[in-house]
């Protein structure tokens, strides 16, 4: 009995200095999101991640085709909603992901790649608390846009450049930028050059 | 409650001029001169812009994934640039050639 006093006496002294720790660092550094998480951090987040993933989830396998119109539909659907954080070809190297807490993974690597089906498709449909990543789509393991987008995340690291070239149009834009976009079209088809007229969002155009 | 809806809307538009751009700058002209290092563009502003190439930079023609080595004198180009801490203009994508159709629709 006494043994056993000591010894959580002992873990107690060490998580209370660990903590201790932690908090020192935090306070003297102040909280910011400008720095990615260390190793360790990540490497323990992804560990609760895992553990708490349903056992059911672990061997769903994708029950859709991943034929090219059903990835031509992820890649839209992608291009739409997950990019602004993920970047079209899912590196995370984007303007809202590279200074996201924790910073989203690079999809194309094996962190992600392999995971199983189940696993991808729970994270999209659940997201991932204390992320930035929301829950996307229907609840429960039915949602077919969801296993669309299980088949465009396994195709990231063979996505070609004009796949991701074209997922630049259908990025989220401000009518502005639209309009921005359709003049700068215009002018590589060959149309009159004309200085784009003052636009609302202060944008620099040389 | 309508005060949240409005920070969240101003929030999003700011997230989706990022989106777009990627804080990047647009310079849109023709090749005024080309080298393995830079672009010199002439402006539609009449302005000269020098620009810097890498490895890095994505070359696109026509929509097609070029090489910037078929980039010519006098095409018609659309770079989107980042700025280093000196402010000098780095390319990360270099389009030239007519573009491809636009905007598949929406699902």
């Amino acid at each position: 009995m006494r043994k056993v006093f000591k010894a959580a006496v002992f873990l107690l002294t060490v998580a209370s200095a660990l903590a201790g720790t932690a908090l020192l660092l935090t306070w003297r550094r102040g909280l910011s999101a400008r720095t990615a998480p260390g190793r360790t951090e990540t490497q323990a987040a992804r560990a609760v991640r895992e553990w708490f993933l349903p056992a059911r989830y672990r061997r769903l396998r994708n029950p859709v085709a991943c034929s090219d119109e059903t990835l031509a539909q992820a890649r839209a659907h992608w291009a739409d909603h997950c990019a602004g954080c993920h970047a079209n070809n899912g590196s995370g190297d984007s303007a809202l992901g590279r200074t996201m807490y924790p910073r989203p993974p690079d999809m194309r690597q094996a962190a992600t790649q392999t995971q199983s089906d189940g696993a991808l498709y729970y994270t999209i449909d659940n997201g991932v608390p204390l992320t930035g990543m929301p829950a996307f789509g229907e609840a429960g393991d039915g949602d077919r846009d969801t296993w669309k987008l299980v088949c465009f995340v396994r195709h990231l690291p063979r996505l070609s450049a004009e796949e991701e070239w074209s997922m630049r149009k259908l990025n989220p834009r401000t009518p502005d930028e639209l309009a921005e976009e359709l003049e700068e079209e215009r002018f590589l088809n060959g149309g009159t050059p004309e200085p784009a007229p003052a636009r609302s969002q202060p944008h620099v155009h040389k | 409650m309508t005060q949240r809806l409005k920070v969240t809307a101003v929030l999003l538009s700011f997230a989706a001029a990022l989106l777009a751009h990627g804080g990047m700058e647009h310079v849109t002209g023709f090749v005024k001169a080309i080298s393995p290092e830079s672009v010199i563009v002439e402006t539609l502003k009449h302005e000269t812009v020098t620009v810097r190439l890498t490895a890095k930079t994505e070359a696109m023609k026509s929509g097609v994934k070029a090489s910037l080595k078929d980039l010519r004198t006098g095409d018609r180009v659309a770079i989107h640039a980042v700025k280093d801490q000196a402010g000098a203009l780095e390319a990360a994508e270099v389009e030239w050639g007519p573009a491809p159709a636009s905007a598949a629709p929406r699902h």
